[in-house]
């Protein structure tokens, strides 16, 4: 039992991770706690889904697809949440993202029904079984898919020149722009990579619970930010730590109390461990 | 031709005038300094030029072509380098990956290393430093790492605000030691200083500036002697 949950919980926290660390990012540059991430999340899976029901019945091109519509919609976010609306008090973007977040849900359920929606079986074959616990192929690719998905943002963050042009940005992004860096591009571009990995989240949920729905994204969203904020916001590997420790603490919690206090849970540990750690797991206190 | 000539430039901070029509120019290699006192609008000048503040009216030409509110990354990508008031490192970045930083515009690999090895020969404290980050340096060092991220961008103008702030007496020498050899090097300076004794003695020609205007201009050497300058900013008399 043990270890079927901790699989269970290295495999939902994988998508929470994802999803934690594109707040992580947004916030880490833009200091903005973007509410709309669950919907871009949402709008990569159904956009893996139309993939799937139109084009090609492939998970990998689904993420594709995915990704590339959280792309696009991260771009859309940066343009009207938060550039149109530089200059006014931090909260107005905030709040904007929250409508975002709002019109993209009613939006995809008058265009593609409020009713679930599903999502084909993909390697659901076992691959293996460990002490009676049996892990599927789709657990596995889910997991690689995942940690591939962050560890190609950390080199490209910490070891290549865009990624270091990020990181000025996010801690000064005036001083930045006076070496020469074009601030509005690589901000634009840390959305739309933000919302890249969100849509690539949505599309690994909707395939490992066979379902996708346009509200989809507002308890992920949710608990991806309490998994953000529990690892350190400003912090990229804090943020993929409270993802997965997040996923894991649901998971036993489930088994070892029950089910129903799943979601409490989590958050209650989270407001349990930030009175004694304000800062998070990894964040730095001058935050 | 000179390399900077601004005339009549304005700005304005909502209902503050902070520039009242400054005129001023910097020719080729020369290094020129900028005094006053506090709130004298000398930074909002130096912001201005590197696109940082906007500019309500006049002309900022740079090799005869008008910057006047351009974006700062276009202005820095046509050879000016601002350093600004109050250091300004990238605390959490390394020493070396600030000096990247400051190389952004540098396409050749070749030549930001070449640009690198020269700023640890200016300033060997940051070669010894180069792995550590750049807020645990002091105040002095900081400043130095300020210097060179701007000279990484190779820059034909660098603009220096207040380089001696906050530096112990045998620091400033050591910078404006380092300001002279970077002139010498063939870069040309504009040096805001409220250190008025210190900059004009470094410096070939000087502006003196109150509440946005430009009251003085004329050879340093020349506002070294001269009594209004003396009485307000060199403390003699
Ligand atoms: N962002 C701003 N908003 C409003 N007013 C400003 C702003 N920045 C500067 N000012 C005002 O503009 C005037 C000029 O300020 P500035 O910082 O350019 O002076 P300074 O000569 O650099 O002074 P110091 O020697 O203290 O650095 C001051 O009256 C200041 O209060
Ligand atoms: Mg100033």
């Amino acid at each position: 039992m043990f270890i079927q949950q901790l699989v269970n919980g290295i495999t939902q926290g994988s998508m929470f991770a994802l999803l934690a660390i594109s707040f992580g990012i947004v916030y880490g540059t833009l200091r903005l706690l973007n509410f709309a991430t669950g919907s871009m999340y949402m709008i990569g899976a159904y956009f893996g889904w139309l993939m799937v029901h139109h084009v090609a019945s492939n998970l990998f091109l689904a993420l594709l697809a995915g990704a590339a519509a959280g792309y696009v919609v991260g771009y859309i976010l940066e343009r009207f949440a938060f550039r149109a609306l530089r200059g006014v008090a931090r909260i107005a973007s905030l709040i904007c993202t929250i409508g975002f977040a709002m019109f993209f849900n009613e939006l995809m359920s008058v265009v593609f029904g409020a009713e679930r929606k599903a999502m084909p079986s993909f390697y659901a074959d076992t691959a293996f079984v460990i002490q009676g616990v049996s892990v599927s192929w789709l657990q596995i690719i889910l997991v690689m898919v995942a940690a591939t998905v962050l560890i190609l943002l950390q080199l490209l963050i910490y070891r290549t020149k865009l990624g270091l042009a990020i990181r000025a940005v996010s801690l000064d992004f005036k001083t930045a722009s006076l070496m020469g860096i074009p601030t509005d591009r690589v901000i634009s571009l840390t959305f739309s990579l933000a919302g890249a990995v969100a849509g690539i989240s949505g599309v690994l949920a909707a395939a490992y619970y066979n379902a996708l729905f346009p509200y989809m994204g507002n308890m992920a969203g949710l608990k991806s930010f309490s998994a953000a904020v529990f690892g350190g916001l400003t912090s990229i590997p804090g943020a993929i730590l409270g993802g997965y420790l997040l996923g894991i603490i649901e998971n036993f919690a489930v088994q070892f109390i029950s089910s129903g206090y799943r979601d409490i849970i989590g958050f209650s540990i989270l407001v349990i461990f930030l009175l004694l750690r304000p800062q998070g797991l990894l964040g730095r206190k001058t935050d | 031709m000179n390399l900077l000539e601004i005339a009549d430039l304005h700005v304005h901070y909502g209902a503050i005038h902070a520039l009242k029509g400054v005129s001023l120019s910097v020719a080729e290699g020369s290094l020129v300094t900028l005094i006053g006192a506090n709130g004298a609008g000398k930074t909002t000048l130096l912001n201005t030029i590197s696109g940082a503040v906007p500019g309500s009216g006049g002309s900022v030409l740079f090799r005869g072509e008008e910057i006047l509110n351009e974006l700062p990354h276009l202005i820095t990508r046509r050879g000016i380098a601002h350093v600004p008031e109050g250091r300004k490192i990238f605390s959490e970045l390394s020493v070396e990956d600030n000096l990247n930083v400051g190389a952004y515009i540098q396409k050749d690999k070749q030549r930001i290393r070449t640009l690198i090895e020269r700023n640890y020969e200016l300033f060997p404290r940051l070669a010894e430093r180069r792995r550590q980050e750049g807020g645990s340096l002091s105040g002095g060092e900081q400043q130095m790492l300020a210097i060179a991220r701007g000279l990484m961008s190779d820059p034909t103008l660098l603009l220096l605000d207040e380089p001696s702030l906050g530096l112990a007496p045998i620091l400033v020498e050591t910078v404006f030691k380092l300001i002279s050899d970077i002139n010498a090097m063939g870069v040309a300076v504009l040096l805001v200083e409220q250190n008025a004794n210190v900059a004009l003695q470094t410096a070939t020609f000087g502006y003196v500036m109150e509440t946005g205007q430009i009251t003085i201009a004329d050879k340093a050497s020349a506002l070294l002697n001269n009594p209004a300058v003396q009485n307000a900013y060199l403390g003699v008399g």
